[in-house]
């Protein structure tokens, strides 16, 4: 019985680690949605030119976080509503400020616009990756080390 | 008619008899002007400041300054509804060339009309058993593309194929069995390939003012196709005294009134310029 507890507690810290470890996962997936629109737009902005509504309403199914708040932003025109404990004040605003920009000006400046975004995107992105990758594994070892000294006190 | 863009005026409009209303004019600072067929109101309380007037046109392009920037530096956009709205602003040139306008300060917001049967005293001038190439003239804003929107439906009619040139989205709404249409083209282009691709026996073309339009319409005719156009003039000296007109080219003239009611004939002349 005492072996099956120590288990059980074992794996639930675990989890507890792996579930705290998900926002770096989120935010990693936040960016890499967010440099993937940026190179779409750009693409559309240069040769379709289609209405910027009319393109974001084709990620209408997507359920990620950054295909939400573009379409509650842009076709629903909500705020930008990023969790607060997984992304900090100025990346919410710097969304913002992105989704209220983009389609205001002409062919030139929106491609210097998103040319410039790209560059700060590729930053975040390669940070949120290396966080991911640090602190990741570094979470769900704690998660289990934590579950495995339970495991010895419960022995 | 979707007037959505002009939400501040919504309550002000409902008040009004909208199928009266043929122009809204805002400027900034300045009240709105409403203009009905046959008066001018003022809405005194109704004055727009620069950033409602970038707001409208935000709405009226789709948040998509971009996919409109060409309308745009030609001083007009169209709504999906064919509502042109024309607009003045900032003009932004790079090596000589209007890149776009910014920081806009005035809108021309036209309603199109459909008077329909506007055209019956025109048709049998134009069209009797085959099509003259004709020239309908008037001052501004007296109807002309009125005008030709019930000739096109008319001409629907007979067994001829029509080719619109609709450069800037004001015949969006014609549409017929026997008419085919290059909208938000040049007229350059749309001469050029539309006629190669379309094979029309008329071609209906809007606002001649360019040496580049005349020559289009010049070179259609020479290749054999009829043409309906028309251009600002006052009276048929005006038309004479173009710089770019030539005369032969067409057939007859129709000069429209220039009262209050629009899209009214006033006088018909022929190729030698003689009153019909």
């Amino acid at each position: 019985m005492k072996i099956f507890v120590g288990i059980l507690l074992c794996i639930i810290s675990t989890f507890i680690g792996y579930y705290f470890s998900k926002k770096y996962s989120v935010r990693r997936k936040f960016f890499q949605d967010f440099v993937d629109f940026n190179s779409a737009i750009k693409k559309e902005i240069s040769f379709s030119k289609n209405t910027l509504i009319s393109f974001i309403k084709t990620f209408e199914n997507a359920n990620d976080l950054f295909y939400k708040n573009l379409i509650d932003v842009i076709v629903n025109k909500k705020n930008v509503s990023l969790e607060k404990n997984i992304f900090t004040k100025q990346e919410n605003q710097y969304l913002t400020s992105y989704l209220n920009f983009i389609g205001t000006s002409d062919t030139n400046s929106q491609l210097n616009f998103l040319n410039k975004t790209e560059k700060e995107l590729d930053g975040f992105l390669e940070e949120s990756m290396a966080e991911e990758k640090k602190c990741k594994p570094l979470y769900i070892k704690i998660g289990f080390l934590i579950g495995l000294i339970m495991f010895i006190a419960v022995l | 008619m979707n007037l959505d863009f002009l939400s501040k005026l919504t309550d002000k409009l409902s008040s009004l008899n909208i199928s009266k209303v043929s122009e809204i004019r805002i400027r900034k600072g300045y009240p709105v002007k409403v203009r009905l067929f046959d008066e001018v109101i003022i809405l005194n309380d109704c004055i727009y400041n620069n950033e409602e007037i970038n707001e409208i046109i935000t709405c009226i392009t789709e948040k998509s300054l971009y996919a409109y920037n060409d309308y745009i530096k030609q001083g007009f956009v169209t709504t999906r509804d064919g509502i042109r709205v024309g607009i003045s602003g900032e003009c932004v040139f790079d090596n000589g060339r209007i890149q776009t306008i910014k920081n806009f300060s005035s809108l021309n917001v036209r309603i199109p009309h459909e008077i329909e049967n506007c055209a019956n005293l025109l048709f049998p001038y134009i069209y009797n058993k085959s099509v003259y190439n004709s020239l309908i003239f008037s001052s501004p804003f007296k109807g002309k593309t009125t005008v030709l929107k019930d000739l096109i439906r008319k001409l629907n009619k007979t067994d001829n194929s029509i080719f619109v040139v609709d450069e800037r989205g004001e015949f969006l709404d014609i549409n017929g069995e026997n008419v085919d249409k290059f909208v938000f083209c040049d007229k350059e282009y749309a001469f050029e390939c539309g006629i190669r691709a379309m094979s029309p026996s008329i071609v209906i073309v809007d606002e001649l003012v360019s040496e580049n339009d005349w020559l289009c319409v010049e070179k259609a005719v020479l290749s054999g196709v009829k043409i309906i156009a028309t251009c600002h003039a006052e009276l048929i000296t005006d038309v004479k005294n173009k710089k770019f007109f030539k005369k032969g080219i067409f057939e007859r003239y129709f000069q429209l009134d220039n009262g209050v009611k629009m899209g009214v004939l006033k006088s018909v002349y022929d190729k030698d310029f003689n009153i019909i």
